[in-house]
């Protein structure tokens, strides 16, 4: 709402794809992104493209500059462009708002783009729309949510500490009141490091939202022109990636849909392995480790001019060190003598002919939900969900580190304060707990007033 | 020093009272906590230039302390120092009538402490008269109760840009039972409990706002034909004992602080109008006792015969000052109760017994105050009763207090829903400052939640839908860590000053500790020890004493050691380590403070209509509506407003190419 901070999102759309944008608006918009970019030329005049590097990973991207007022939002905004890896996208989000931006909410850019008059009421009554569209969503959304585990678990930990912090607020607000029996110190430190634990516990098993509603993902990985995009093309039977004869086409990990027998599977495909010392292949192939830790399943794939013991192994020992289950396909299997059978996890596939197609959807299938846990067990979250998490478990850390020892009540108001802002924190994953709420369990369960 | 009172001589001698004809700029109908600040807030702004009426019930009963005889507590005494550093009169006449002063929390963070003072209740109403007296010579007290208000309808035409948004009415004066008519540009009600004021004692019922004192019955009426919406509330009051009847030997006395603290900051310095040296009375203990398993029988024998539980008296009262029926119902399990024995008095033998506040009949209450240790003998002076009176929602006002329907119509104290001597005068004082600013056709002044509590206050008045009598706590303060006793002057007496409610010399005074204050910071930061910390660093750690800290070893600045030795400097070095030791929170609040402002800096225009703004949801548009919010801020903080509706709102207020659809279409 405010239109003097800077404020930061996600801009392309949900989900891995070959370019992501991240987008700025405001005062501070150039100096917090370059807090995490280097850039490789010198600073922008009013609108520019600089090809900048992520400190310190040294991933190649982009930056556009727009110098407010010619701007879309009117303030100067930046769009960072950058290979579209769902994770790197949020960890780059997230350093820019602990650097100091706000997450932006609903239809943020565009109303600031009305109030700097940069577009008009026909314009802005779409933007209203969007923006209740977006509610509309998030309603849904939240509808979901609401009979879902992590509503369930936010309420129990609100509840938890409004009591602590209530107890706390009595000892403050009510002091030369009779009989109100306070917390100890032990008790207190003992039940926000519960709810610390409830918090660590919740972030290590929960999946993340992004991972399209925790579909099991199945990475497809092996040398450069081996034909996963055409693999991935037949086995979702849409033109997803561009297919091409020349090696290195693919550069970004790009995904896709399979549907199987046994549920949705979602195909990632990477860039091809290859030794090459050029920056943007390096890029790539870090982007591709980071990738292999989102999937379930590994399906390397070798093609005639690659199939070799060695190459088998090579490809074998990644899957192992990733722990991850894994498959070897031969691809272009019209192109191979033909044999009786192929030994236990590998197959025989043509993308070409279609041959073996149908076999290793279900092949994958099998492994994918052997190894993914169905994703009702697990409670979803996403990025908004983790930094409230993130917040709120540091103001704990610190409320918890502060009781204790001679002088701990003189600051208990400095402890007070670290519980009500971890309870804002948590309280924007499923409704703020008001002050009046904080006071109504007070005069619950005590007998204040003289 | 006030004259040592005889309570039952007319302690009202000092007051003027000038002819009562004539346009008054400012009428004040009520004497209480409220409406002293107010008529003693507008009379300062407008000496000189203007004219101010107190209409009272009884000239004698102005500045009566009708409940406890007590000043401050926490986050109340926060709200008297907010209102001694803008200028009022409150902690004068405190600091001129205290028998006793604590500072409540003292274990506990310097944001979290309170000064609270008994006082005495006649020598209370004395020193308020007296300054009214002395510093008001342009105001007149009327006594009389007011009947009517008188109105004329606004034109839309005529409306002005501080007019409230859609004001049906200005307020033109009153008119009293008498028929005396006076008339005023504006008028202040602070009705207190006596608006349709009903007692009840057990099955007994009593018009009246107070024991043996009458009730305004016509002026309800008179505000609901100007569309004012009106609610019932219900407070109570406890019995009071003849010191001499009640047995003190068995009981724990509670005494105050040695030596006591005063509220004003200009008491003991030659500035202070009634208290240049400091403390002005002897000071008195209080006693404690309790209440038994016998009283708690004796009232669940007679529940019946509570208003309260007899269906008798259907208003609600406030949670966190419940009557003794309701601690015993409610928290059946406790087997007793602390009743705080205050002295209401030098002069009298008035004891007021904190903690059995009742409305149970005379002889139940009779029967229980004489089964509580040292009462057994105790004579009662006064019953204890409840009391239902009018009050009106506050969606029903804005911030500056003035009512949206009535232009020129402000209220202030208990009519507002709240309790408390000092959320009264508080309210008062913002209210008599606004109708002198309306006057003066100037904005009016609105403190912010991060400025003060009476800022908390006035806020959640008008953007909460009440539930129970509003009293302040420090938990409503989110930014209590700078709301502190300490500081209400640097908070707020520049603004006082540039508005003309305090005087120069307090401009003066306050900027002299300022920069003393500074200079100690400075020294501070400056001295060092081995090792390299400095004197500023190791005083911000909780387990550092100061005079430990004067005499450490600096091997740069050692002249701060001077500075911590000196007792002139004590109270200015005492600040400073509270504002080294928030540092880091204090910043963080500011952030706080600066997303909030820049909502609030956004002024919903008059002529914004929620009505017609289709994008809003119902309950966006119907809480809109209600509360009429002036702010973005204000509007953010109405129940049921998502920061999706504040954008759609944002959207039609702000954009300067904002067309009307039909226009755009």
């Amino acid at each position: 709402m405010m239109i003097t901070d800077t404020i930061a999102a996600i801009s392309s759309p949900p989900g891995p794809a070959a370019r992501g944008i991240i987008r700025l608006s405001g005062p501070d918009s150039w100096p917090l992104a370059m807090r995490m970019f280097e850039p490789l030329s010198a600073p922008p005049p009013p609108r520019r493209w600089i090809p900048v590097i992520l400190k310190p990973s040294r991933i190649p991207a982009g930056a556009l500059f727009f110098r407010g007022p010619a701007s879309f939002t009117g303030q100067d905004v930046v769009e960072i462009h950058i290979p579209g890896a769902v994770p790197l996208l949020r960890r780059i989000l997230a350093a820019l708002i602990a650097a100091g931006a706000r997450s932006a909410g609903p239809g943020e850019f565009s109303s600031r783009a009305y109030i700097n008059g940069k577009c008009d009421l026909t314009e802005a009554e779409g933007i209203a729309a969007a923006i209740a569209a977006t509610n509309a969503i998030q309603l849904r959304a939240a509808q979901s949510l609401r009979d879902g585990r992590l509503h369930q678990w936010t309420l129990r930990q609100t509840g938890a500490l409004a009591d602590l912090l209530a107890l706390v607020e009595a000892g403050i607000d009510f002091s030369d009141e009779p009989g109100v029996s306070f917390i100890s110190a032990a008790d207190l430190q003992g039940g926000i490091r519960g709810i610390q634990t409830q918090i660590q516990q919740l972030e290590t098993s929960a999946v993340n939202w992004q991972s399209t509603a925790a579909l099991p993902t199945a990475l497809l990985i092996g040398p450069a022109n081996a034909g996963k995009s055409s693999l991935i093309n037949q086995l979702s039977r849409q033109d997803r990636a561009i297919v091409s004869h020349h090696a290195g086409t693919t550069r970004d990990p790009i995904a896709a849909v399979m549907h199987t027998s046994r549920g949705q599977i979602r195909l990632m495909d990477s860039a091809g392995l290859e030794d090459s010392d050029h920056d943007m292949y390096r890029a790539m192939d870090q982007l591709r480790r980071q990738v292999i830790n989102q999937a379930d399943v590994l399906v390397l794939v070798l093609d005639p001019p690659h199939i070799s013991l060695a190459a088998e192994d090579l490809l074998a020992r990644a899957g192992a060190s990733a722990g991850m289950a894994w498959l070897l396909v031969y691809n272009k299997s019209d192109l191979l003598p033909a044999t009786s059978g192929v030994p236990e996890r590998r197959m025989r596939v043509s993308a070409l002919t279609g041959e073996g197609i149908a076999e290793l959807r279900e092949m994958i299938a099998a492994q994918c939900f052997a190894a993914a846990p169905m994703a009702a067990e697990y409670i979803t979250l996403n990025q908004r969900h983790r930094a409230a998490l993130d917040a709120a478990s540091q103001h704990l850390a610190r409320a918890a580190a502060a009781i204790g020892g001679d002088h701990w009540e003189s600051a208990i108001e400095l402890v007070a304060g670290d519980m009500r802002s971890a309870l804002d924190e948590l309280g924007g994953i499923c409704g703020i707990v008001s002050n009046d709420e904080i006071l109504g369990r007070i005069f619950g369960r005590f007998c204040i007033g003289k | 020093m006030p004259p040592v009172p005889n309570p039952n001589a007319d302690p009202c001698q000092p007051l003027t009272c000038a002819d009562p004809t004539g346009t008054f700029d400012v009428i004040v109908v009520g004497g209480g906590h409220a409406g002293v600040e107010a008529a003693w807030a507008a009379s300062r702004m407008l000496t000189g230039r203007g004219r101010v009426a107190m209409i009272t019930m009884d000239r004698r009963a102005i500045g009566r302390m009708s409940c406890n005889p007590a000043i401050g507590g926490l986050a109340k005494g926060q709200i008297v120092r907010e209102i001694d550093a803008l200028g009022g009169l409150m902690a004068h006449a405190t600091d001129a009538a205290g028998i006793q002063f604590r500072i409540l929390n003292r274990s506990k963070g310097p944001a979290v402490q309170s000064p609270r003072a008994q006082a005495d209740k006649y020598r209370y109403a004395v020193a308020v008269q007296t300054l009214l007296a002395a510093h008001c010579p342009n105001l007149t007290i009327v006594e009389g109760i007011v009947d009517e208000l008188l109105a004329s309808p606004v034109h839309a035409a005529m409306r002005t840009n501080e007019s409230p948004s859609n004001a049906k009415w200005t307020i033109e004066g009153v008119k009293l039972e008498s028929g005396l008519i006076l008339s005023a540009k504006t008028v202040i009600l602070t009705t207190g409990t006596f608006l349709r004021g009903l007692m009840h004692t057990g099955e007994q019922k009593t018009p009246g706002g107070r024991v043996g004192e009458k009730t305004a019955a016509g002026l309800s009426a008179s505000m609901a034909r100007l569309g004012l919406e009106l609610g019932r509330l219900k407070t109570g009051t406890p019995p009071r004992l003849a010191r001499d009847s009640i047995d003190f030997s068995g009981l724990a006395p509670q005494p105050g602080d040695a030596p006591p603290v005063p509220f004003s900051y200009l008491s003991g310095t030659p500035l202070s109008p009634l208290c240049g040296s400091f403390p002005a009375q002897p000071q008195v203990d209080c006693h404690i006792t309790y209440t038994n398993a016998a009283v708690h029988d004796l009232i669940r024998e007679n529940l019946h015969r509570a208003p309260m539980y007899s269906g008798q008296i259907q208003s609600r009262g406030p949670r966190y000052c419940p009557s003794i029926e309701d601690k015993v119902v409610r928290f059946a399990d406790k087997s007793q109760h602390q009743i705080f024995l205050e002295p209401e008095s030098l002069d009298t033998d008035e004891i007021y017994c904190n903690g059995i506040s009742t409305s149970l009949p005379a002889d139940v209450q009779d029967r229980i105050v004489h089964s509580i240790a040292g009462m057994e003998k105790a004579k009662v002076l006064k019953w204890g009763y409840a009391v239902e009176y009018d009050f009106a929602p506050t969606h029903q006002i804005s911030a500056s207090l003035q009512t949206h329907a009535v232009q020129g119509l402000f209220l202030a104290g208990q009519i507002n829903g709240t309790s408390g001597y000092e959320e009264a005068a508080g309210q008062g004082l913002m209210a008599g400052l606004n109708a002198a600013r309306l006057v003066q056709q100037v904005s009016p002044v609105i403190l912010s939640r991060h400025q003060a509590y009476i800022g908390v206050m006035i806020d959640d008045l008008v953007t909460k839908i009440p539930t129970e009598p509003y009293r302040m706590f420090t938990s409503r303060a989110e930014f209590r860590l700078s709301l502190r006793s300490d500081n209400a002057d640097q908070r707020l007496t520049d603004l006082a000053c540039s508005i003309g409610l305090a005087t120069p010399q307090r401009a003066a005074q306050l900027a002299q500790k300022r920069q003393t204050m500074e200079r100690i910071t400075r020294e501070l930061k400056h001295a060092c020890i081995a090792g390299g910390a400095t004197a500023w660093e190791l005083l911000a750690r909780p387990d550092t004493e100061i005079a430990a800290l004067s005499a450490m070893n600096f091997i740069r600045g050692r002249e701060i050691c001077a500075v911590l030795r000196d007792p002139a400097l004590l109270p200015m070095v005492e600040q400073v380590r509270i504002e080294a030791r928030y540092q880091g929170y204090i910043d963080r609040e500011q952030h706080a403070v600066q997303r909030l402002t820049e909502l609030e800096s956004k002024a919903i225009p008059r002529g914004f209509d929620a009505s017609t703004v289709i994008e809003l949801r119902r309950e966006a548009r119907d809480a809109l509506l209600k509360f009429r919010p002036q702010t973005l801020g204000q509007a953010s903080r109405l129940e049921g407003i998502t920061p999706a509706d504040l954008s759609i709102v944002l959207m039609h207020i702000s954009s300067p190419r904002r067309k009307t659809p039909a226009a755009a279409g």
